[in-house]
Order: structure tokens, then sequence, then C-alpha cells
């Protein structure tokens, strides 16, 4: 089954510059993909319009749902999505409540509150429930966000820069949790350990317009590819 | 131990307002309240000075006020201008007194669910404000020598910029509530944590308080 169809979308600012131009991309259950590009090649702006957040032309469907304004509730449902800059994605004071607005309403309020210390707990972040997610570190930030997507257990993770501003061992730390998932994923990043690590195919992004899409192994293989990684 | 903290807070802003008949006793114990609340809390002294300093703009502007032709300089527009600090410190004093946990709480009893994430943002926009203000002092150090009108550098670009900043950041709040809240509700799961410490600063305030207002009302001679 494919988890993400793209056809022909096309995206411009109000100011009229192009973000997208006439994107395709598919990518089957199960694949993690590395969508990597330069600075400003609407890498961001492809992953807003996958949540439903941007609106440009063209037809997406996500895990088998055509996107429509009646269907956005369902394809938000499906999706997990880790933003750039990741500190702006925490709703409430503290790490545990902001992971008890992503479990299952049936729950009691102590149900859901027990089960966000669970998921702090596979973070190794159980020490700072009643913290503010502000006063974490960068990579503590990441995780503690990452738990907030993943316990709402989506089928589909979109994640724009998820090795942003962290250390080699913190790095690490995510990647190793990110490759332990089943989920679908579509990463937006410019490390190459991401691609080595983690992925099973690269796309390639420029000027708005997706302009290769490779398995891992042949990817890492080319000059164009290397050229955009670090 | 929330409730009685709350019940404590607003007996001492209640406190604050009451007309003060015996003026030298009703500021001894406002202060003094005040400062178990602080020091209680665990606010730094340093960070309560700095978290003022809109405070002493203001008293200074009132100041000057006072002496403009036709204003009169009276014990009541002192008290009125000592009032306004003390509400002020009150409040500042009592978000760390509270705490997180109290302003959880707080949240619990409002049902309107819009109006709870209104409470929410604006507190996440004003801590992350808080942060960037800090931030930007520093960036402001390493860029430019404070000297002399070199200053006046400082509200025209940085000012400005934190101002853009904030705004730039309701797209990417805006982006988190549509993705993470679509069809969810915000619940909370209140705490009720018991400190000795809290106990005793509840007792010491609310006895305080209320003996002073009950003076105070009373018209009691001391």
């Amino acid at each position: 089954m494919d988890a993400l169809v793209i056809k022909n979308l096309s995206y411009s600012y109000l100011d009229g510059k192009i973000a997208l131009s006439n994107v395709n991309l598919t990518i089957q259950e199960g694949h993690r993909v590395a969508l990597i590009g330069e600075n400003g090649s609407g890498k961001s702006t492809l992953l807003l319009h996958i949540n439903g957040l941007l609106d440009g032309q063209g037809f997406i469907e996500v895990m088998g749902i055509r996107r429509a304004k009646k269907n956005i509730k369902a394809i938000r449902h499906s999706i997990g999505c880790l933003f750039n800059p990741v500190e702006y994605q925490f709703i409430m004071p503290d790490l545990a409540h902001d992971i008890m607005i992503s479990l299952p309403e049936h729950l009691s309020d102590k149900e859901k509150y027990n089960a966000a210390l669970q998921w702090l707990k596979k973070f190794n972040l159980e020490q700072y429930a009643t913290s503010s997610p502000l006063e974490l570190s960068s990579g503590e930030m990441k995780k503690a966000a990452l738990a907030g997507i993943l316990a709402r257990e989506p089928a589909f993770l979109l994640l724009d820069e998820p090795l942003n501003n962290l250390d080699r061992a913190s790095a690490f730390e995510i990647l190793k949790l990110l490759s332990l998932m089943t989920q679908t994923m579509l990463i937006a990043t410019h490390r190459c350990i991401v691609a080595e690590k983690l992925a099973t195919h690269v796309a390639v992004m420029k000027n708005g317009s997706i302009t290769g899409y490779y398995n891992v192994k042949k990817a890492l293989s080319l000059k164009e590819v290397k050229e955009l990684l670090i | 131990m929330h409730i009685a903290k709350l019940a404590a807070f607003f007996l001492l802003l209640f406190h604050t307002l009451i007309p003060a008949q015996n003026l030298q006793l009703y500021v001894v114990v406002s202060i003094f309240l005040t400062l178990i609340m602080i020091y209680s809390g665990g606010m730094p002294s340093t960070a309560l000075f700095f978290k003022n300093i809109p405070m002493f703009f203001f008293a200074a502007v009132f100041f000057v006020f006072m002496f403009f032709p036709g204003m009169t300089l009276s014990a009541d527009k002192f008290l009125t201008l000592f009032k306004i600090i003390l509400i002020f410190n009150i409040s500042l004093a009592a978000s760390s007194w509270l705490g997180r946990g109290g302003f959880l709480f707080c949240l619990k009893f409002i049902s309107v669910q819009r109006l709870k994430l209104f409470l929410l943002l604006l507190s996440r926009s004003l801590a992350s404000f808080e942060r960037n203000v800090r931030a930007a002092a520093v960036g402001v150090q390493l860029r430019i020598e404070l000297t002399g009108k070199q200053k006046l550098l400082v509200p025209k670009y940085y000012v400005r910029n934190l101002i853009m900043k904030e705004l730039y950041s309701f797209q990417h709040s805006q982006a988190a509530l549509a993705s993470r809240l679509y069809d969810h509700n915000v619940t909370i799961y209140a705490r009720n944590g018991f400190a000795v410490k809290d106990l005793l600063s509840v007792c010491v305030m609310a006895s305080a308080a209320f003996a002073d207002i009950f003076i105070q009302t009373a018209n009691i001679k001391i």
C-alpha cells in the first residue's frame, strides 16, 4: 500500500514566490524517506502540505485518505509531525500534561497522567514530568516533542530536521529511538547520518520540485546527493 | 494545598485593597506578607529586581507627574503608588509561589476549552518572550558596545526584532494546535502536593492578612 501519494503539487506564497512546483512523490508503507535539498528548496513547505496546514494546488493522499477539507481531521489523525523549531510544538506548561493531550480521550485524567509518565520513561525523561518543556536542553526538547507525537500512535511520521542542534550522543539516541519504530517516515534533513542509519530511501528536492528518488544505497553513491548532506 | 494557597493569595490581594486606617501597620504587614510569598516561592532576589524594573519606571513617571502645576502632593497618592507596586509584586510572587501545579489547578475549573487554550498559550508566550529578552540582551552585549548613543540602537533594532519574532511564533503555535489538538480536549490532572513549608507560609499569611484586615476595618488603635 502507498502511504503517501503526491501528484502535481504546486504552491506559491502570497508575495508570488514559488515554493513548490509540480511535486510528485510516492512513498510505500513502512519506508523511511530522507527528504534532502538546499535551504529554501521547499522541504518544510512540503511537510506542511502533507499535514494539511498549507493548501496548494494538486493531489495528496495520506494512508489512503485523499486530501479534502472534510478529511483533514482523518489525515491529521494518521500523521505525527515534528516541527522545526520544536519549542513551539509544546502546548501545555509541563511535559506530562503535554503528552496527555495526545492520549486517547476515553482514558480518565489519572490514567492519562500515568500513561504520559510511561511515555516519558521510554525516552528517559521521567524526571522532567513536572518541568516546563522550555527548560529542557535542545536534545531533551526534541525527545519530549517526539514522545508527544508518538503517544498518539500515528501511522505516518513527518520529521522536520529531527537532529538539528543536537550533539553526537543525542543525535545517535534519537536515531536509535526512531530506528526502532515501524511507522512510515518522511524526514527533512541535511544530515548524512540520517540517510545512513535510518532512511531506506532518499528524495532529492531542488527549487520546489522532487528531482530524484533513490534507494539509500544508490543515493549515497551519487555525487549530487553527497553534496547536499553534511 | 492549592486551594489553601489560592485562598491565601486572594486574601492578600484583598488586604492590599482595603482602606488603611493605621498606615504604618498596613505597610509593614503588606511588605512582610509579600516577602514571605516571594521567598517561600523560591524567587531569587535578582530575578525579582529585574522584573520590577518596569515598576521603577512607572513610579518615576508617577513621581514626576506629582510635581506638575495643579497637582498636590498627598499621602493618599503615595499610598496608591505603593498599592500598585504591591499588587504587581504579589502577582509576581504568586506565580512562583503557586507554581505550575497551581496554574494547572486553576485551569482545571475552566470549562471553556478556548479560554483554557488562550491562557495556556498566553503563559507559554510570556515564558518564551522572557527567554528571548534574555537572549537578545546577550546578543546586544556581544554586538554593540553599550556606550553613549549606542544604547539607542537597542530599542531601535532589538525590540522591533523581538516583537516580530513573537508575532512570527504565533504561526508555529497555530500549526502545533492544528496538528495536535484537532479533535482532543485539554485535560488536566492536578496533583495535590503537600509541603510543610507551604502549609506554614499559608497559615502565617492568612492569619496575618486576616488580623490586619480586622484591625484596619474595625479602626482599632494600636
